[in-house]
């Protein structure tokens, strides 16, 4: 088999909507930060749009928690408007794959807002989304691993 | 299976060379067939050059652990215990779902209370193929990076996918 970067050529065909996609935690600018982490932590996503009558106003992370909410000490009856951020950058599900990996890899985004032609929000793409997607790929030189590389039997197998 | 060093046809499975004796476990297992994998395969962590853990003692307050990973911009911070040994690992994630919510002061809890204990480590030399696998099957977004002769290290995500970004434009 020839030595050829099959990996750009899947990349550049294949459309965000052959990817998993996280169903977003959808949120008004007014909630709580409370009312955010509990919706979060019920649906064990890291990200939750704001949307503002089926547009998206901003998305609210965990780094966004950690970094402008607890670091300096906010309350957390702060509505969620104040501390989003604000326009994030967004792509639509006929995007290429080969796109949102050179987003979150040259921006560092950890989550981008999926969206259709009127803006309307559709789902949300994962870094840990694309790393799955990029395993889903090599299933024998990633799944097939064992668990742990440095296991040694302390007994030969077999009789 | 033929063997590497004289070309004699040898059953499939067997260990050494029937003709010439020469070792032949390197025929066994997967090969790469493409430069992808064989990048997944054949580099090590350390190419990925993994920025040093920062470390907090377990006994610090998680307002503490918070205060530190915002200044030094990560999502995680190692968690040493007094002996300066690795004990757990404290991410953004373990903040949101095990403390917010069940703990109201963030100074009166200590990260011991809420780390990921005994993380999964990987070692410097070990293939990009395992990190991506713990991270795939495991849901891991940071693995703390053993090195021989420096202290531990960690990677992301982020890392692996920006290491294979540039490798794959």
């Amino acid at each position: 088999m020839p030595m050829k970067n099959k990996l750009s050529d899947i990349l550049n065909k294949n459309k965000i909507q052959t990817m998993r996609v996280h169903i977003p935690v959808l949120v008004t600018p007014e909630s709580s930060i409370k009312d955010v982490i509990a919706k979060l932590q019920q649906a064990k996503q890291g990200c939750a749009v704001v949307h503002n009558q089926e547009k998206i106003a901003g998305i609210f992370t965990e780094r966004d928690l950690l970094t402008r909410v607890l670091g300096p000490g906010l309350p957390l009856s702060t509505a969620v408007g104040q501390v989003m951020t604000g326009e994030p950058t967004c792509l639509r599900m006929d995007d290429l794959v080969a796109t949102a990996i050179g987003l979150m890899s040259s921006k560092g985004f950890r989550h981008i807002p999926l969206v259709n032609e009127q803006g309307r929000i559709q789902g949300v793409l994962s870094v840990r989304g694309v790393l799955d997607y990029l395993a889903e790929h090599f299933p024998y030189q990633i799944y097939n691993l064992p668990p742990d590389p440095h296991k040694v039997n302390d007994f030969r197998e077999g009789a | 299976m033929k063997c590497p060093s004289c070309g004699y046809q040898n059953i499939q499975g067997e260990d050494n060379c029937d003709s010439c004796q020469a070792d032949l476990t390197s025929c066994d297992g997967v090969t790469p067939k493409s430069k992808v994998e064989r990048v997944l395969m054949e580099d090590h962590l350390s190419n990925l050059k993994p920025k040093q853990a920062i470390c907090v003692n377990e006994n610090a307050t998680v307002l503490q652990a918070i205060q530190k990973m915002n200044e030094i911009r990560a999502g995680s911070v190692c968690v040493e215990n007094d002996a300066h040994e690795m004990s757990g690992i404290l991410t953004e994630r373990d903040i949101l779902m095990r403390v917010m919510g069940k703990y109201a002061d963030l100074t009166k809890v200590s990260v011991k209370e809420v780390m990921t204990a005994d993380p999964e480590c990987l070692e410097e030399e070990d293939t990009l193929a395992y990190a991506l696998h713990q991270m795939s099957v495991k849901r891991y977004r940071h693995i703390p990076v053993l090195r021989a002769d420096q202290a531990p290290g960690i990677i992301t995500a982020r890392d692996v996918l920006q290491y294979l970004a540039k490798l794959f434009p």
